[in-house]
């Protein structure tokens, strides 16, 4: 299955993990597990690199975290989304609607850029 | 725990490079994350050797993510310390060189600002007629050779304590690099 290159993720893994705590406080593991169940495995996202991203975040304070006691008797730490954190996914969902539609009125809509759906000899 | 998935996180940890109260934390969560990523690969049927193997695969290559997990511009609190540094011995440097000691304060000077100190040493004794030939006698109001040598010196002061920076953060990786090839 073809994957994301890093350059076209960069900056935007950070609304991803905003809009997967959009839906209730989560964990490092679960947040990227549900990110790839979501991506349906396109995002392929490497697992430790989900920790910078959240430190970030919770720099900005657009998440917070706290510690509580796991099933398996550990400390984990959870993540949930602050007030900034909703104004800026909110924000961030805005600037991704505008920049498909640019995407969608300049190359087209993305089934007709996939190689299989294009037909022979068609040049974009 | 398994020995392997402490001796991974021993090597991310040296990557990630923090202080000893955040790297605790951050220790613990990726603790956290391995293990329950392991418990769920084992409960899916596979043994705890392939879980723990397909953990670490999974989870990356240490320097990455430790690298991933350094504090942001931390070396740039290094390069302020090493520059403060640099400019408070330079100005005794300088200033000893007025003084009986003053061939000792040159030498001294020019080998820890080596190579910038050529530079600066050379830069210093050109007259006021060089400086306006450089910059223009446009600038002859605000410009002479002390101000000129003044600022000279400012900005190589700034690009040496550069140089030192890279210097210091190249040997701490090749003993952080000497530190895990020997464990």
């Amino acid at each position: 299955m073809k994957r994301l290159r890093k350059q076209t993720l960069d900056g935007n893994v950070g609304t991803l993990v905003l809009a997967v705590l959009e839906s209730g406080p989560s964990y490092g593991y679960k947040i990227v597990k549900e990110l790839n169940e979501r991506s349906e495995g396109i995002l392929g996202l490497g697992e430790g690199t989900i920790y910078p991203v959240l430190y970030r975040l919770e720099e900005k304070k657009v998440i917070s975290a706290t510690w509580r006691l796991a099933e398996n008797g550990r400390q984990r730490k959870y993540y949930h989304l602050t007030a900034k954190g909703r104004k800026a996914l909110a924000a961030n969902c805005r600037q991704w609607q505008m920049l498909a539609v640019v995407m969608e009125k300049v190359l087209g809509s993305a089934e007709n850029l996939l190689p299989q759906s294009r037909p022979k000899g068609a040049v974009i | 725990m398994s020995q392997a998935l402490q001796k991974y996180l021993d090597r991310v940890m040296i990557y990630a490079n923090r202080n000893e109260k955040d790297a605790a934390q951050i220790r613990a969560e990726q603790e956290d994350h391995l293990l329950k990523k392991v418990a769920d690969l084992e409960a899916d049927g596979l043994s705890r050797e392939d879980a723990v193997f397909r953990t670490i695969e999974d989870y990356g290559h240490p320097r990455t993510v430790g690298r991933g997990l350094r504090k942001r511009f931390w070396w740039f609190s290094l390069y302020v310390l090493t520059t403060i540094i640099l400019s408070v011995a330079n100005y005794f440097l300088l200033l000893g060189r007025f003084y009986w000691f003053g061939f000792l304060s040159t030498w001294v000077y020019t080998v820890i600002n080596f190579p910038c100190s050529i530079l600066f040493l050379w830069l210093e004794n050109k007259p006021n007629a060089w400086w306006y030939e450089v910059f223009g006698h446009r600038f002859e109001f605000l410009f002479n050779d002390e101000i000129g040598i003044l600022l000279a010196g400012g900005m190589l002061n700034l690009l040496q304590a550069m140089l030192i920076t890279t210097l210091l953060l190249r040997i701490r990786t090749w003993q952080k690099d000497r530190q895990l090839s020997l464990t």
